[in-house]
C-alpha cells in the first residue's frame, strides 16, 4: 500500500468525522438500538418498556445481552432506574442518545473486541510481535518480562478507555 | 494565547496535506519505520505539568499501523476519536525518524 497516501487518506476520513455528525431526534433506547446494532438478544430487552425494565431490574433479573456495550447500556438503564431515569433515558423513557452517539458506541464496541483479541494474541505469544528483537535481545528475563507486562498494560488501558468512553456517552457527558 | 488554543479542523487538514506532500516528495511514498515500541503517557498524566508521569505503558507502531490499515480498508466506517491518537503516533514517528526530510 502507498503509505503516504494511506496516511493522508485516513487523516481526511478522521477529520471529516470530527467535523460534525448528523443527529436525529430522540431514538427509542431499546428498539432503535436493538434493531440497528443487535445489542440485545431478540425478544428480551427489545420488547420491554422502561417501566417493565424497571421491574426487571428491581427483581435483579439481567436480560440476555449480546455484548459489553449492550450490557453497559443496560447497566446504565439500571442506574437510571435508581436515579429516576436520568442519563441515557429521558424522563419520558425515551433515549437521549443521538444517531451519531449510537454509532460511536457501536464503533467503540468493535474497538473493544479488536483490542481484546489483540491482547489475547499478545499474551499468548509476545514473541510473535517482537518485530525488532527487543524481547529476544533483552539484557535479561526480568527486563523481557517488564516489556511484556508494560505492553499488556497498554492494551488493557486502551480497552478500559473505550469502555469508559461508552459509559461517558451513555451518561450524556 | 487564547486564539492559539483554537484548532481549526479545515486548516489542520490543509496543513497535514501540505506536510505529507512534502514528506512524500522528499522520502517517497513508502517510508519504512525503524522503531516499533514506544513509551506512552496516558491523558491523566500527559497534560499535568505538576507531576512527573509514572504510569508509562508501551504502544506499538506496528499495531497502530495495522489498526489504521483496517480503517483504510473499511473507509473509516468504524473510526473512533482514538484513531486520531494512533495516527498521531505514526506522524510522530515519521517526524522523529526523518528529522531532515524537509
Amino acid at each position: 500500500m502507498k503509505k503516504t497516501f494511506f496516511i493522508l487518506y485516513i487523516l481526511n476520513l478522521l477529520l471529516v468525522s470530527c467535523s460534525g455528525a448528523a443527529t436525529i431526534p430522540r431514538v427509542n433506547a431499546f428498539s432503535g438500538v436493538s434493531s440497528q446494532w443487535g445489542w440485545f438478544t431478540k425478544g428480551t430487552v427489545q420488547a420491554l418498556s422502561p417501566s417493565e425494565l424497571a421491574d426487571f431490574a428491581a427483581e435483579g433479573i439481567t436480560p440476555s445481552i449480546t455484548n459489553a456495550a449492550g450490557k453497559a447500556a443496560y447497566m446504565g438503564v439500571v442506574d437510571d432506574v435508581a436515579g429516576g431515569l436520568g442519563g441515557a433515558l429521558g424522563a419520558d423513557g425515551i433515549s437521549k442518545l443521538t444517531k451519531s452517539q449510537l454509532k460511536s458506541i457501536s464503533s467503540l464496541e468493535k474497538q473493544i473486541a479488536k483490542h481484546q483479541s489483540k491482547l489475547a494474541d499478545y499474551i499468548n505469544d509476545p514473541m510473535k510481535f517482537d518485530n525488532q528483537g527487543h524481547l529476544l535481545n533483552a539484557p535479561n528475563d526480568a527486563i523481557r518480562q517488564k516489556i511484556i507486562e508494560t505492553r499488556i498494560n497498554h492494551l488493557n488501558i486502551e480497552i478500559q478507555t473505550f469502555q469508559q468512553n461508552i459509559q461517558k456517552i451513555l451518561n450524556g457527558q | 494565547m487564547g486564539n492559539n488554543m483554537k484548532v481549526n479542523v479545515d486548516e489542520i487538514r490543509t496543513i497535514l496535506n501540505l506536510l505529507l506532500d512534502k514528506l512524500k516528495e522528499s522520502k517517497g511514498n513508502i517510508i519504512v519505520l525503524n522503531n516499533d515500541y514506544y513509551w506512552n503517557i496516558w491523558d491523566n498524566e500527559l497534560y499535568n505539568p505538576n507531576k512527573k508521569p509514572e504510569g508509562l505503558t508501551l504502544g506499538q507502531l506496528s499495531s497502530d499501523l495495522d489498526d489504521l490499515n483496517m480503517l483504510y480498508q473499511s473507509q473509516a466506517e468504524d473510526a473512533t476519536i482514538y484513531d486520531l491518537k494512533k495516527m498521531s503516533e505514526i506522524l510522530k514517528a515519521l517526524s522523529h525518524e526523518n528529522p531532515i526530510a524537509f
